[in-house]
């Protein structure tokens, strides 16, 4: 058990942190092709159900204080509970390998157009794994100082590109009936399922803060869905949803929109800033969890240095080599990432939350001591 | 120091053993006095002391006309009891130490005890204007190489039983006295114990400057950012002791260091303390934005025009298109070498005197840009981002900060050289981590931004001053108190 | 943490990277830079223009006659193979990245500006806030024409967009991103401001077009032209533009010159602001517009004989601005029953509403048999530095 010790904020900027940019920038184009434009009420209509598995996040934690989800599923089910555990830190890879994937890509058709991805993408994970190397206090420390400034750059271009909005343009809603925007929630629901890191490093709250981090967990799942309603709704609205759902980057096309006083007249590099910076912590957060929770899966320890490392390399090298074509990629993620996402992270935990609950282990735990660092 | 060898019992002896440990020592003044007493005899007294660290006219009229006038009334003559300031020694490396310290030793015949005696008056400066940390407004006063005339000057400022210094000692050829200075109540004990930990670790021959300590004051941390503040200011001690650190003098070190030091520390200036509030935070939010600018801008200028085209305003594009006509150098290298040109032409105005120094500066860069941009080396928008680069450079309080900046200027260049405002995002995301990881002396060196501590942040940024409550109250701090030393004084 | 010594291997291996990439790199020196793009139908393909800058030598001293400016065209069948093509002719490797304005040639209009959309919207380098425009005739002669009052030619449509916010006549300025919407969009039609040479005449005020392309002439704003789909089917006057702009709130400054009584004799506002609401319901299994335009406008000035400034004569100076401007409201809605091409929105209005019910509609074409009540309300504040118009001796 490593030594980590985090605040409560910092717990709930962290859950903040690590699922904006996904409703912000990478799962953009999905939620619009499954939901024309009625995609932008995939957040709202998330909420409830994701309350609900914040709720049992925060649970599970009490139940099992100070053990993250890899280490208490064997108690929970048993051997199931091992295969359970595998699939979540495979999921935790693949959180990473979604996330690098997308931003080559983007970066490679945007910005460098003629740097070779697998450069990028090895510079940037190097970048990463030498923040998760030094540990989960300063993955937060980095997103306290890196979540406030994404916030307020975020703001000030969607006020900025009001002048090209034009909010009519969502109307009518649900002309294609209810089936889009069903489908859409279903997405919204695997962006949501991406908190299910907050399993893992619930863990090492400080022990004096764990009450709080229900609330502070909350509220960055309000956070998370509001960057996702947020641009979705301002793709719609400047792009029109036919041309924004045809579109492989809409936030950032949505982006180049503005214009501020003829001078600034190119807002990519700004757009660059928000969309690296924004990966960072959420990469190193995933990279980290990773490494932890696969040491504790095969019950090794190996050191993290050397983990890391080739956990680093592996995403690099599958994010290049899996999909060959953007299309195998887009099916792959809607077909199995963010159900995924959705079913790991949003359904299974209330379901554990119920099975422990069942199994009484709620009135154990009040009685025992707590373990674990 | 490593033997203790007991002193002879007389005067003699003590004679033969100094005389034959300092007979080569040029400086050594041996007095061997006869006293005379009445009824005709004299007295031997015996009084060293190195020329020129003993004051030769203290000597003489505290030491020798006294005891002259003591003898030949026929008074004994105990100098323990008598004069000033006399500590009865009782080893002989302690006597040496003394002696080559400024005292006097002084035996008197038949008392077994050697003495030291202070009468010392070693060659010091006078107490010096400062020279980096000048200011407009506040205290003129610095640091000179005398401990204790620092001390003093501390004392003044914190006068009462609040300050505490702690004396030790560092070096095992040539030990040099450490204090330890801290105010009462401010600190954790787990702080003072974690500095004097370190200050015991250090094992060198001998330490001529507090710099050398600094280093090992610091965390290990693979970073270029300083963790120990250095200053020649006392009030600026005072100040950071109020305010909870921890501050570390040394015997001929002008300059003192203060731990922990954190990030936003690097950026306070002199006049910070005494100035109107709310241009200090204007200010400092000004240096903030300096240290900002003079990392990325060469990196940004170079990534801009040859990567990121787009992102130009198109009247730009023409202009710099016009001046980039004939540059033989791309702009990676170009940004390189100029900010290397500019780098030696500051080396070059800080060797040469101070009478032509900075003319030979100022001429220096206004005569090779000038010649640079004829002859079509280099462009006027390359010296321009150089020069202003060099500017904010120039506008940080710290010079450690400032070259701290200079070499991750460096790495983000290289770096946006190859890949453009990517590998300008990289380094600098890669900075972030390190700052967010590095700790002083146990305090997160990024707080009070991140971890964030709302209160300690507008007292760091300047904006707010808590005003003194009630009769008795302590000072307001006006810094950073590093969250974890700060406890509430006990009433 | 043994980090230094992966820190050395990873410097080790950056080193590496650096040295043998720097792959995106484009010195500024190696790039031609075009400023505006030209897309006529010549022939059965693509002719596609661009203004090509290059600065003149010598680095210190700039504008003296500013950037030398050439034109290139070339034939092609699609976009992006005239740009390559382009790339081809030009000593330096041609980048869009600072094209901020794209002219469409008359006849490419007409053919449909669709397939265009789809590699001005696919490349990151032409920015979604390029202005679009038609010329009238080709494109390419647009381009090698000199606005007046500049010393360098080419960029005429391009200082009509920028400063469309300040023009007195008012011009609907469509972006990129603005066009690719209303293409898309159900129930709205594209206009687009057409540009026209100095000394052809504007085809929507005689209908008559005649091309003759000749240097050093002027580049004139001319009208509005209507889409249909992505096809252009007809042309507005600018002040029938100027009407649409009021009732689709796109209006800000501009002058609206109102005759008096005497034939030779006019009254001229200033607009100071301007809202206009579009609305529309089905009557009958028609479709029936609603629009409603507030003015707000000052008096610049009056040369007209009668005595307009009496009492109550404000009202006279409105009713009077209203009525010029329900003339131009009503010219372009004509215009646009004309040409089947709904440009004020009523289609959208009642698409956002009951969609099924404008789908119904849609499927026999409603402009044809539209009726609309056009409604202006006016306000003219302030009279200027006169009360009545100024009477000099007249013996």
């Amino acid at each position: 058990m490593q030594r980590w010790e985090i605040s409560s904020t910092q717990a709930g900027m962290l859950a903040a942190g690590v699922v904006a940019l996904t409703g912000h920038a990478l799962a953009v184009t999905y939620f619009l092709q499954a939901g024309g434009r009625d995609a932008w009420l995939s957040g709202p209509l998330a909420l409830p159900l994701g309350l609900i598995a914040i709720w049992s996040y925060s649970y599970l934690g009490r139940l099992f204080p100070g053990k993250t989800i890899v280490e208490y599923l064997p108690k929970l089910l048993g051997y199931l509970g091992y295969v359970v555990a595998v699939l979540y830190v495979v999921f935790l890879f693949a959180v990473l390998v979604f996330t690098i994937r997308l931003t080559m890509d983007w970066l490679v058709d945007s910005i460098l157009p003629e740097t070779p991805s697998w450069v990028m993408g090895f510079l940037y994970m190097a970048s990463v794994y030498y923040l998760a190397v030094l540990g989960l206090d300063a993955i937060a420390r980095t997103n306290q100082f890196t979540l406030p400034l994404l916030t307020v750059l975020g703001i000030f271009i969607s006020v900025a590109s009001m002048q090209a909005k034009d909010y009519r343009l969502l109307l009518p809603m649900f002309e294609k009936g209810l089936g889009p925007v069903f489908s859409t929630t279903l997405l919204g629901l695997g962006n949501v399922g991406e908190l299910l890191v907050i399993l893992m490093y619930n863990a090492y709250v400080a022990p004096g803060d764990r009450k709080k981090s229900g609330k502070a967990y909350a509220l960055a799942l309000l956070y998370a869905i509001t960057t996702l309603t947020g641009p979705l709704a301002g793709s719609i609205a400047a792009l029109g949803y036919r041309v924004a759902g045809n579109m492989t980057y809409p936030t950032f096309q949505h982006w180049l929109t503005v214009t501020f006083a003829r001078f600034f007249e190119r807002t990519d590099l700004l757009a660059a800033h928000q969309w690296l910076a924004g990966a960072y912590v959420r990469c190193a957060l995933y990279l980290l969890m990773f490494g932890t929770g696969f040491n504790q899966l095969l019950r090794v320890k190996f050191r993290h240095t050397y983990l890391l490392a080739g956990a680093a390399l592996a995403v690099v090298i599958l994010s290049e080599i899996a999909f060959p074509t953007r299309t195998v990629f887009d099916e792959w993620v809607t077909r199995m990432y963010l159900p995924a996402s959705a079913v790991l992270g949003v359904v299974l935990p209330p379901l554990l939350a119920a099975v422990a609950w069942a199994r009484g282990m709620g009135r154990k735990a009040q009685g025992a001591k707590t373990h674990g660092a | 120091m490593a033997h203790k060898t007991p002193l002879p019992g007389t005067l003699q002896e003590n004679l033969r053993w100094l005389k034959k440990a300092l007979g080569n020592h040029r400086g050594a003044i041996f007095r061997d006095l006869a006293m005379p007493t009445p009824g005709g005899g004299t007295t031997q007294v015996l009084v060293v002391y190195f020329e020129a660290q003993a004051s030769a006219q203290r000597v003489e009229f505290h030491l020798v006309r006294t005891l002259l006038e003591r003898a030949s009334r026929g008074a004994p003559l105990n100098l323990d009891v008598m004069l000033p300031a006399t500590i009865e020694l009782k080893t002989r490396e302690e006597a040496l130490e003394y002696l080559f310290r400024g005292k006097v030793l002084a035996q008197v015949e038949g008392d077994p005890s050697l003495y030291v005696v202070e009468l010392s008056d070693m060659p010091h400066r006078d107490i010096p204007v400062p020279e980096t940390e000048t200011g407009i407004t506040g205290p003129r006063e610095a640091f000179t190489e005398l401990l204790v005339m620092n001390l003093t000057q501390l004392r003044r400022r914190l006068p009462g039983t609040a300050l505490h210094l702690e004396s030790t000692w560092i070096g095992d050829q040539a030990p040099v006295e450490v204090v330890i200075a801290y105010a009462e109540g401010r600190t954790t004990e787990r702080m003072l114990s974690e500095v004097r930990r370190r200050l015991g670790k250090i094992k060198v021959d001998g330490l001529q400057d507090s710099g050398q300590i600094a280093e090992a004051l610091s965390d290990r941390a693979l970073s270029l950012f300083p963790t120990v503040l250095i200053t020649e200011r006392p009030d600026t001690v005072i100040h950071y002791l109020m305010a909870g650190r921890v501050g570390v003098l040394m015997e001929n070190a002008p300059r003192a260091l203060i731990v922990p030091a954190v990030f936003l520390d690097f950026f306070v200036s002199v006049d910070d303390f005494y100035e109107w509030r709310p241009y200090v935070a204007f200010l400092r939010f000004l240096r903030f934005i300096a240290f900002n600018i003079a990392i990325p801008l060469p990196a940004l200028y170079v990534s801009v025009t040859t990567y990121h085209l787009q992102a130009l305003p198109t009247e730009l594009t023409t202009s710099l298109l016009a001046q980039r006509e004939g540059v033989p150098l791309p702009a990676p290298i170009e940004a390189t070498v100029m900010t290397i040109i500019f780098e030696i032409l500051r080396e070059a105005g800080v060797r040469l005197p101070r009478s032509i120094g900075p003319t030979v500066s100022i001429v220096g860069g206004l005569v090779i840009g000038d010649a640079a941009i004829r002859s079509g080396i280099t462009s006027p928008a390359m010296v321009l981002v150089v020069s202003a680069t060099a500017v904010a450079t120039f506008s940080l309080p710290s010079t450690t900060l400032a070259n701290a900046a200079t070499y991750y200027r460096y790495g983000v260049l290289a770096l946006a050289s190859a890949f453009g405002i990517f590998g300008l995002l990289i380094g600098y995301l890669a900075v972030l981590a390190n700052l967010a990881h590095m700790t002083s002396l146990g305090v997160p060196y990024a707080s009070p931004l991140f971890p964030f501590m709302g209160k300690h942040l507008a007292t760091a940024l300047g904006t707010k001053k808590r005003p003194p409550e009630g009769p008795g109250a302590r000072p307001a701090p006006s810094l950073v108190q590093t969250a974890e030393n700060y406890t509430e004084p006990k009433e | 943490m043994r980090l230094p010594r992966i820190l050395r291997l990873f410097t080790v291996i950056c080193l590496a990277l650096a040295v043998a990439g720097c792959w995106s790199r484009r010195e500024l020196t190696e790039v031609a830079f075009a400023g505006v793009m030209g897309v006529d139908w010549a022939d059965g393909q693509y002719l596609v223009t661009v203004n090509v800058r290059s600065p003149r030598k010598g680095g210190e001293s700039q504008a003296q006659g500013g950037p030398d400016i050439k034109t290139v065209s070339v034939a092609a069948h699609s976009i992006d193979e005239g740009v390559a093509k382009l790339d081809n002719i030009l000593a330096r490797s041609l980048t869009l990245a600072h094209i901020r304005s794209v002219t469409i040639g008359e006849e490419m209009a007409e053919r449909g500006i669709g397939p265009i959309l789809d590699h001005l919207l696919r490349t990151v380098e032409i920015r979604p806030t390029v202005r679009l425009g038609v010329a009238v005739g080709m494109a390419r002669d647009l381009l090698q024409a000199r606005p007046f009052g500049e010393s360098a030619p080419g960029d005429g449509p391009l200082g009509y967009h920028e400063t469309a916010m300040y023009r007195s006549s008012n011009v609907i300025a469509r972006r990129l991103q603005e066009v690719g919407i209303i293409l898309q969009e159900e129930g709205i039609d594209l206009t687009l401001p057409v540009f026209r040479l100095g000394n052809t005449p504007s085809p929507a005020e005689n209908g008559a077009v005649s091309p003759s392309p000749e240097i050093q002439r002027e580049v004139i704003y001319g009208g509005s032209a209507l889409f249909r789909n992505d096809r252009m089917v007809g042309w507005l006057s600018p002040d029938a533009t100027r009407g649409l702009a009021n009732a689709l709130d796109k209006a800000v400054h501009g002058g609206i010159i109102v005759p008096c009584k005497a034939p030779d004799r006019r009254m001229v506002f200033r607009m100071r602001k301007s809202e206009g609401s579009i609305r529309s319901s089905v009557v009958g299994g028609r479709l029936s517009g609603q629009i409603v335009v507030s003015i707000i406008a000052d008096l610049n000035e009056v040369t007209c004989p009668e005595e307009v400034l009496r009492d109550g004569d404000v009202v006279y100076l409105q009713d009077a601005l209203a009525r010029e401007v329900r003339k131009n409201i009503l010219e372009a809605f004509e215009r646009a029953c004309e040409a089947e091409a709904d440009i004020f929105g009523f289609g959208e209005y009642t698409f956002r509403r009951s969609p099924q019910m404008f789908l119904g509609l849609a499927k026999h074409g409603y402009m044809s048999n539209m009726t609309v009540s056009v409604q202006v309300r006016p306000q003219v504040p302030r009279l200027g530095q006169l009360y009545r118009r100024y009477r000099w001796n007249e013996r």
